[in-house]
């Protein structure tokens, strides 16, 4: 295999030459072309074919019996210049197509269908009949094998396709066609990652320092095997990831399984590759000192980092673009599988490929004055409570806090509640768009109501606005749309609807529901459509960009300053924190120690909750940004998530740890003592 | 050497009371690297660091480089402080081991240090070219540097650390994984590049690499320094003379060493029939596989010095004659030394011409290596062993240029 290797390694020489792509440009377009024209040709001939039958079909008229008609039901054929085109299995079928005045209904289909006899067998019959889709596949075809010898490509660009092509090709002979997809989507995202790749070392090919380390990095990260293997498995991954979605489950639920599990695996696998990378590449140059030759030269020690960190930054932008339109693109095959029924396919249309902005009701809020008066009842009232207050068993403050946040929850609940038989009204605000725009939103709701059995049904009555009310039967616990019509919103853009617990029938007769009902804070929205799935998509992309950032800027500054698995530990802790704060924020708020506990506990719990709860409280916005749950939900990421992320996550806390970081980095003395050397 | 201060010389590096202290986490003093060392770098000259591993010569230059900072004392480059970035643009380093990136072959190395220097593309490029001529690594530009072996890693090092063609430049045991070949050319190269007006540091436990091209020099020992001066003041031997003669007989020797005993009362040491070098043989035999065309995977021969070292550079005054005297040096340490007679030892040297001229003996000219060798084979040793038997038994010292004689 050493000639092989000795070859290849001559042909990638010689391929840097001006000449030798010029002259692989003309064979490739040769070859292109020797492959795609005959197949053009046939299209276009064939094309013409069905253009001459239509045109014969459209004249011919059963109950004037006139040639072309009679052709067609005695043989099966039409005239065309002198020559017969058709087939006994046109005969069989000529008859059905005449409509009751004689006529064909359908002349295209009729003529592609007689035409299709005459196409050669060679010719994939979805292609044969579109000669402007072969010719732009050809011309594709060429522009990608063009593209392919002048970035330097073709070496990569032929192993790729002899690797994929013939397993897609076998596929397809067999009729497997989500494996054709699968596989020449590996192709092609690979080949494309490629290509990005070289263009992104030319955006940093001019010269300077930060530029410069960036561009080295960027080599690093497409040429080490732990890179590739990342990288690699997600673009592999990815195109097969439908085939294992249930193609049982409702449509909408594959396409959000896939958008799940797709944007996760696409993040997880930036995230880990960018932690992993950022701390490695720093760590690893310090120890094996490839950092002598870099700082030695006019290099700050800034520029040394913020060349790693602008690497980071290109990969996770190849990354993130690559893999976000293979999954954009698998969106859109996935949302071409048939719905298993209309409600199905109108729910993946207007609940999951779509962008919703979401309104809540406005609740009311307590009066100071009452909730001051509330608590000091609350105290008045209960003997046992103000006997640990004078006994000292309790602070009145803490006792205060705790009855005030008790008052300010049941004064919320109770907006929330709504008695058997009762009806409560709720504004929705913001809804102007939705009204001009005629596009109906959807109320979605998850009540509780007695024991929440998912095995019961309960009704309920909804009012919009002044129109009729509708009666629906609700499951407890499991959550419900409505369609809310346009005409109930207000020219001012608000919307009422009134929540009737009970089955309100014609002269407003009320039917009450067994058990009183309630729901959480957010257990009543109306979404309405503010934009489309792309749109939403991209915006999900740059979020996650901008949190990869971060995640870059924090494993190159640690790792400036601690060694490599110190580093790791150190991001991924604050990496995880991050990602949990929603969790860590009720399990924070949770933690506490009996009130008879040791002293080093309550001094443990105050730790707790002051420094873990501060650092929770810091990186809250990590997790609360614009997530993937939202794109799944078909709920909208807004501008101003995007801002969030990219600017504060991104850039302002990427310069706090740089500032930390950098200013660590500065004062290390990168050539430490060996002993015996020098 | 010249205390600091004195004329209006400019100097490249200045260091006074330098110390270097290392210390564990606990910030108690570990090791005391560098201890008080005073000295300076002038512009166009080849400075020797010497000294044994551990005697601080890396880590003075880490200093320098602002890879470590100091302890005490002062330290300039340029007359600025060596953190200041702007100094690294005119310097040019080269380690102790070469540190290159696996992963990158020579054309992307070189491509990248470059850039760090703010080079143009086109200037990266024809630099890369011509550096990778000069040392020998243009057959495998194409390479990763993960595939190299030590010497071609080391031959990737020099041409990185002249990228930007450097004022100064600082080798840290520069021949170390050479062969003689490269040895050689590196040693050229020094030359050469004084030549050029640059200045060069070079640290080196290989004595014969430095003696031979270091203008001055100190040696360094536990962090102090021990000795300075320059090469001839540091080496030279006062108590002995050494002629270079053609080939004589048994019988001139004697009448020669009866000649000097009558005159000055003192006896030969010691005739030595010189021996050719082996770095000269080494190179006859690469050359020959090399005229033969022999294949080698391995480094090529380099090329010339490379052609943007020294563009443009401003020459100093006296610099023409300094040129010449130089010129004289290079071609004794460059050309085979002639081998073709006996080497006499001995305080008087008129006694001796006179003994050529009455004997009729031809002049000394030089004789190829080869003819040497075979010279050294057919020389009757019975009379030599026979004057040398009374004296010592010493075994001839066959030196670098046959001066083998030691001091009694």
């Amino acid at each position: 295999m050493n000639w092989l290797g000795s070859a290849l390694e001559r042909f990638a020489v010689w391929q840097e030459r001006v000449g030798s792509r010029v002259l692989l440009t003309v064979l490739a377009v040769v070859l292109v072309s020797a492959a795609v024209v005959p197949l053009w040709w046939s299209s276009l001939q064939h094309a013409q074919l069905v253009s001459e039958i239509a045109s014969v079909l459209r004249e011919a008229n059963i109950k004037e019996r006139n040639p072309q008609a009679i052709n067609l039901v005695d043989r099966g054929t039409v005239q065309l210049n002198g020559r017969e085109v058709g087939s006994a299995r046109v005969q069989l079928v000529a008859q059905e197509m005449f409509n009751e005045a004689g006529t064909i209904d359908d002349v295209p289909a009729f003529a592609s269908f007689i035409a299709a006899i005459q196409a050669p067998r060679w010719a994939p019959p979805q292609v044969v009949e579109q000669p402007l889709l072969v010719g732009g596949i050809g011309i594709g075809i060429a522009g990608v094998a063009v593209l392919a010898i002048w970035l330097g490509l073709a070496l990569p660009l032929m192993g790729i396709t002899l690797v994929t092509a013939p397993i897609a090709t076998a596929c397809f002979a067999f009729g497997q066609m989500q494996l054709f997809v699968a596989f020449t989507g590996i192709g092609i995202l690979l080949f494309l990652f490629l290509v990005a790749t070289q263009l992104a070392l030319r955006m940093l090919s001019p010269a300077g320092a930060i530029t410069g380390v960036a561009h080295t990095l960027l080599l690093e990260a497409t040429r080490q095997r732990i890179s590739l293997a990342c990288i690699g498995g997600l673009l592999v991954l990815l195109p097969l990831l439908p085939l294992f979605i249930s193609s049982r489950d409702p449509l909408r639920y594959q396409v959000q399984t896939f958008i799940a599990r797709g944007t996760g695996l696409v993040f997880l696998v930036a995230a880990f590759l960018t932690l992993l990378l950022a701390c490695a590449t720093v760590a690893f140059e310090i120890r094996d000192r490839q950092i002598w030759s870099v700082l030695t030269k006019p290099v700050s020690r800034f520029q040394y980092l913020a060349g790693k960190w602008l690497g980071l930054a290109v990969l996770d932008g190849l990354i993130l673009t690559v893999a976000g339109a293979a999954v954009l693109v698998q969106v859109s095959l996935l949302s071409a599988r048939p719905a298993g029924s209309m409600e199905d396919a109108a729910a993946l249309t207007s609940q999951v490929l779509v962008a919703r902005a979401t309104e809540r009701p406005v609740y009311k809020s307590i009066d100071p004055i009452e909730l001051r008066d509330a608590v000091n009842r609350a105290i008045e009232n209960d003997t046992v409570l103000r006997g640990e207050i004078e006994a000292g068993a309790k602070s009145e403050a803490d006792v205060v806090r705790q009855l005030r946040v008790q008052k300010i929850t049941e004064f919320s609940s109770a907006q929330r509640t709504i008695a058997a038989g009762a009806s409560r009204s709720y504004t929705f605000s913001g809804l102007l768009e939705a009204r001009k725009a005629g596009i109906a939103p959807m109320l979605r709701y998850t009540f509780h109501s007695g024991p929440d059995s998912t095995h019961e049904v309960y009704p309920v009555s909804f009012l919009f606005g002044d129109l009729p009310p509708e009666l629906v039967e609700y499951v407890p616990v499991q959550r419900n749309v409505l369609g809310i019509p346009v005409e109930a919103i207000a020219e001012d853009g608000t919307l009422r609807v009134t929540i009737v617990n009970g089955a309100m029938m014609q002269g407003g007769r009320i039917i009450q529901a067994p058990w009183s009902l309630n729901f959480d804070a957010d257990g009543l929205e109306v979404l309405h459509r503010v934009g489309g799935f792309e749109g939403n998509f991209l915006r999900a992309m740059l979020v996650d960009w901008g949190k990869l950032l971060f995640i870059a800027a924090l494993g190159v500054s640690a790792a400036g300053i601690l060694s490599f698995p110190v580093a790791v530990l150190v991001a991924m802790t604050i990496f995880i924190v991050g990602s949990m704060s929603p969790f860590l924020e009720i399990a924070v708020e949770q933690f506490a120690v009996p009130i008879d506990a040791p002293w080093f506990m309550q001094v443990f719990e105050a730790f707790i909750q002051g420094f873990v709860g501060s650092v929770q409280w810091v990186l809250a916005p990590f997790a609360s940004v614009g997530s993937s749950t939202d794109l799944v939900d078909g709920r909208v990421i807004p501008w101003g998530s995007v801002v969030r992320a990219v600017g504060l996550i991104g850039l302002l806390w990427s310069a706090l740890a740089f500032a930390i970081g950098g200013w660590a980095f500065s004062r290390k003395e990168i050539a430490i003592y060996s002993g015996g050397e020098g | 050497m010249n205390p600091r201060g004195q004329g209006s010389v400019r100097t490249v590096v200045e260091a006074e009371g330098l110390v270097k202290t290392f210390s564990d986490f606990w910030l108690r003093a570990k090791a005391r690297a560098v201890d008080g060392v005073t000295f300076e770098i002038r512009p166009n000259e080849i400075f020797g660091l010497l000294g044994p591993n551990g005697s601080g010569k890396s880590t003075t230059i880490k200093m320098i480089l602002g890879l470590l900072r100091k302890s005490k004392g002062r330290l300039s480059v340029f007359g600025r402080d060596p953190s200041d970035v702007s100094v690294k643009a005119r310097l040019g380093y080269l380690p102790e081991e070469t540190y290159m990136y696996r992963f990158l072959n020579p054309r992307e190395t070189l491509d990248y240090f470059g850039k760090l220097f703010g080079l143009p593309r086109t200037t990266r490029r024809r630099r890369t070219d011509e550096l990778l001529e000069m040392v020998g690594l243009e057959g495998a530009a194409h390479r990763v540097v993960g595939e190299f072996s030590k010497g071609m890693a080391r031959r990737l090092g020099i041409a990185q650390a002249l990228i930007n063609d450097p004022e100064f430049l600082i080798l840290d045991e520069p021949t170390s994984g050479l062969d003689p070949i490269g040895t050689r050319q590196v040693k050229d190269l020094l030359v050469d590049l004084r030549r050029k007006g640059k200045t060069v540091l070079l640290s080196s436990h290989l004595l014969a690499d430095v003696e031979d091209v270091c203008d001055r020099m100190v040696i360094l020992y536990g962090g102090k320094i021990r000795a300075s001066g320059t090469a001839e003041e540091l080496l030279r031997d006062t108590k002995h003379t050494t002629l270079h003669l053609p080939r004589l007989d048994a019988a001139t020797i004697s009448k020669v060493d009866a000649a000097i005993r009558r005159e000055v009362g003192v006896a030969i040491d010691r005739v030595e029939t010189p021996r050719q070098r082996l770095e000269d043989l080494f190179l006859q035999i690469v050359d020959a596989a090399r005229a033969e065309q022999v294949e080698t995977s391995g480094a090529m021969r380099g090329g010339p010095t490379a052609a943007f070292l020294g563009e443009g550079d401003e020459r100093q005054p006296g610099a023409l004659i300094a040129d010449l005297e130089r010129a004289a040096t290079e071609s004794k340490l460059a050309a085979p030394v002639a081998r073709s007679a006996p080497v006499v030892r001995g305080p008087h040297m008129d006694t001796i011409a006179e003994l050529q001229r009455a004997d009729g003996t031809r002049t000394a000219k030089p004789a190829s290596a080869a003819a040497t060798k075979a010279d050294s084979e057919t020389v009757d040793k019975s009379v030599i062993e026979g004057l040398l038997g009374g004296s010592d038994n010493r075994e001839p010292d066959g030196g670098a240029d046959g001066s083998g004689a030691r001091p009694k």
